[in-house]
């Protein structure tokens, strides 16, 4: 149906934008108050235009994005650390393994912080000529980690309510 | 290296990546329980301090208006009784219906005095009454002594606001009152009320000496500026006081409206 598709890196180039704004706009809810907010927003802005040069002049379009993947998946980890941070000087009055951004923050945080370690390693295993399938493994546990921890994020996020008249 | 071995020890450097991260989650989670209640016991601390100062500020209202009550006794009903007891004793044949009119005259007046008085200090009063009607007839009160021109100025439905605190707004509209009465030396007062922003704004303002400098300093305390003031943060509102020497004071009390 899109036959150029196949033959281009597009879609992850656009992937690395979208996910980065996505990244902004979802930490944009939970920081707002923080005083390092606007640090965070020109940070934002770096990282974005750090993608959009990537993919013109080093990584272009027929090539995969993995300097723009690790800059998002860079931006995702110091985002949730800053937020670990703004919880500590902001503490909820709901228990924190009942807090539904905890649990988001926590999981967005092993997920990415590790996937970001993996993303860098492929060129060391083509060097090395180890089979890249290694690093699509711990991907998939990580996964399984991240997709549950996220679904249960949500499940408390829709409880809520429920929670805070109960404390 | 043989690539078996690479592969263990990147799956090795993975678990000791989420081990370490693991670690960084348990140790947060401690730290976060214990600033939580840390959080928890300043929040309470708050909270008793803030009861304290409610309590202290109904404690402080109860004392004014006693205060009131014995000023308003000592300096018009207690004058005019002793006016009616002199009047009565140099009573004589001769001037009998002359005095005893004028004795008439004088009960009558502190009749009135006593039922003003009765009427300012009840609450219910005020609340069936409601704020304007009760603020005409304090201003009515303040032009019948003659020491003052009064004026009252109204933009705003008094209905905005709650009964009760209703209440707290007049008694702190009438020590405003009271305060340039006793010490501004003011020709004209000046009372308006109006809506500002999601509030109703009184503002009670005067052309007397105003406040000097000092006790404006020392947030004039012995005004009954910090009763004022502390009676608006009971109702979520503003107290906001103007003062310049020789041309007047202005106090504007914002009560939030009732959704």
């Amino acid at each position: 149906m899109f036959p150029f598709l196949s033959e281009t890196q597009f879609p992850a180039h656009l992937f690395c934008v979208i996910m980065t704004a996505l990244c902004f706009f979802t930490f944009q809810t939970l920081m707002k108050a923080s005083p390092i907010w606007k640090f965070m927003q020109l940070f934002f802005v770096i990282v974005l235009i750090a993608i959009i040069l990537n993919s013109i002049f080093f990584q272009d379009i027929d090539t995969f994005p993995t300097i723009g993947v690790n800059l998002f998946q860079l931006f995702f980890v110091i985002n949730s650390g800053s937020f670990f941070f703004q919880l500590l000087n902001r503490p909820n009055s709901i228990p924190i393994f009942r807090d539904a951004v905890f649990w988001y923050n926590t999981s967005t945080f092993i997920y990415y912080s590790t996937s970001y370690f993996i993303f860098t390693i492929p060129y060391f295993l083509i060097s090395h000529e180890i089979s890249v399938n290694t690093t699509g493994v711990i991907n998939i546990v990580l996964c399984l980690i991240y997709y549950p921890l996220i679904g249960y994020a949500l499940y408390l996020n829709a409880n809520r309510a429920k929670y805070e008249t109960s404390n | 290296m043989k690539p078996q071995t690479e592969i263990l020890t990147i799956a090795i450097s993975v678990i000791v990546l989420i081990f370490v991260m693991s670690l960084f989650i348990v140790l947060f989670v401690v730290k976060y329980k214990q600033r939580q209640k840390e959080h928890e016991r300043e929040k309470a601390f708050l909270e008793s301090q803030k009861a304290l100062e409610v309590t202290k500020a109904q404690l402080e209202i109860s004392e004014d208006i006693m205060r009131n009550i014995s000023l308003e006794i000592h300096d018009n009903v207690g004058q005019l009784l002793s006016l009616a007891k002199i009047s009565i004793q140099s009573v004589s044949e001769e001037n009998f219906k002359e005095q005893s009119s004028h004795t008439t005259e004088i009960l009558t007046r502190a009749i009135g005095v006593l039922r003003h008085l009765s009427k300012s200090l009840n609450g219910n009063f005020i609340r069936e009454n409601g704020l304007i009607d009760s603020l005409e007839r304090e201003v009515q009160a303040i032009n019948g002594t003659g020491k003052l021109k009064c004026e009252l100025v109204c933009d705003a439905h008094e209905q905005s606001i709650s009964d009760n605190n209703e209440v707290i707004l007049f008694r702190c509209i009438q020590e405003a009152i009271n305060n340039c009465i006793k010490h501004a030396e003011a020709s004209v007062l000046k009372i308006a009320i109006s809506s500002y922003q999601d509030m109703l704004q009184v503002s009670v303002s005067d052309n007397g000496k105003g406040i000097p400098e000092h006790l404006l300093k020392g947030s004039a305390d012995g005004l009954g500026m910090r009763s004022m003031r502390e009676r608006m943060q009971m109702l979520h509102g503003n107290f906001i006081l103007n003062s310049i020497t020789n041309r007047g004071t202005e106090i504007i009390f914002r009560v939030p409206f009732v959704l």
